[in-house]
């Protein structure tokens, strides 16, 4: 078993070792293995089709820039898409888009009384009505748009790609405790969002 | 069932969109409080249908990248990293 293993570690050091040094047949090939993933976690975040294709494009310039500080812990996919949200940070601050200022937390707590239970008249819909808002056009796409770039890409992440919470927390570089309170964020305002479409 | 036990729905609603359901579901005190709660209960749902809906827009979204299109973007990255 541990020949086994060793072996196999073995082969994923010198495959990281050839790609370090640049041979051009590894470099497409690992090109290839994850621009596919990356280009479409662009749009499932928002981005149109050609800041999806630039934002790609420069996730791989860097990563190879900073590939020799690359250990290995992490795997390869984890590594591109920690840089992936760094460049999308990047882009997002140039297009000085605003983070929603009014807090989630405090429009959260106003549907609840002192005992924590829900105010009647700010109790969620009934869940037919809910549904049915989700189906106006371009509603969903609005709603995440909304949101901040490190909440987006937890929910993305987490709800869409379905991705470990280990793994999304070393993209995010955040504690797992951290990436409860932007999944909670991200949740409540989506929900919000589109409870408020349907009024 | 002692007080001290009972959630709030505020809690209840914090767990619920913080947790991932396969792990919130396994809670006792949010099971009973669900049961008894069609507010919270209404809320688990909306949870639920944000997930499936956003998974629906993704993969329309994906559905739409052909291969071409893909093989183009990796074709360009691989001249600019091999120059």
């Amino acid at each position: 078993m541990s020949v086994i293993l060793g072996g196999m570690a073995q082969e994923k050091n010198d495959f990281l070792e050839q790609l370090k040094k640049k041979d051009p047949t590894i470099m497409a090939e690992v090109v290839r293995q994850h621009t596919g993933h990356l280009y479409k976690a662009c749009l499932g975040l928002g981005f149109p089709e050609f800041e999806a294709e630039d934002l790609v494009q420069n996730v791989w310039i860097t990563f190879f820039d900073v590939l020799h500080s690359f250990e290995g812990r992490s795997s390869l996919r984890t590594f591109l898409f920690g840089i992936l949200y760094n460049k999308a940070s990047e882009l997002r601050k140039k297009q000085k888009r605003i983070d929603p200022t009014e807090d989630i937390e405090q429009r959260l707590d106003n549907h609840f009384d002192s005992q924590g239970h829900w105010i009647l008249s700010h109790s969620p819909i009934s869940p037919d009505k809910f549904y049915e808002s989700t189906q106006t056009l371009g509603i969903i796409a609005q709603c995440l748009d909304l949101l901040p770039l490190n909440q987006k890409m937890a929910f993305v992440l987490k709800e869409v790609q379905e991705e470990l919470t280990e793994e999304i927390c070393r993209v995010l570089s955040v504690t797992a405790t951290n990436l409860g309170v932007l999944l909670f964020r991200a949740r409540n305002q989506l929900r919000e969002c589109v409870e408020y479409k349907s009024k | 069932m002692k007080e001290q036990n009972m959630l709030s729905c505020k809690e209840v609603v914090k767990i619920m969109s913080s947790e991932d359901a396969s792990v919130w579901r396994r809670r006792f005190n949010v099971r009973f409080h669900l049961w008894i709660c069609h507010h919270c209960r209404k809320y688990a749902r909306h949870i639920e249908i944000l997930k499936s809906e956003f998974k629906k827009l993704f993969s329309s979204q994906t559905d739409k990248v052909d291969d071409l299109k893909l093989r183009e973007v990796e074709g360009k990255i691989i001249r600019r990293l091999q120059k």
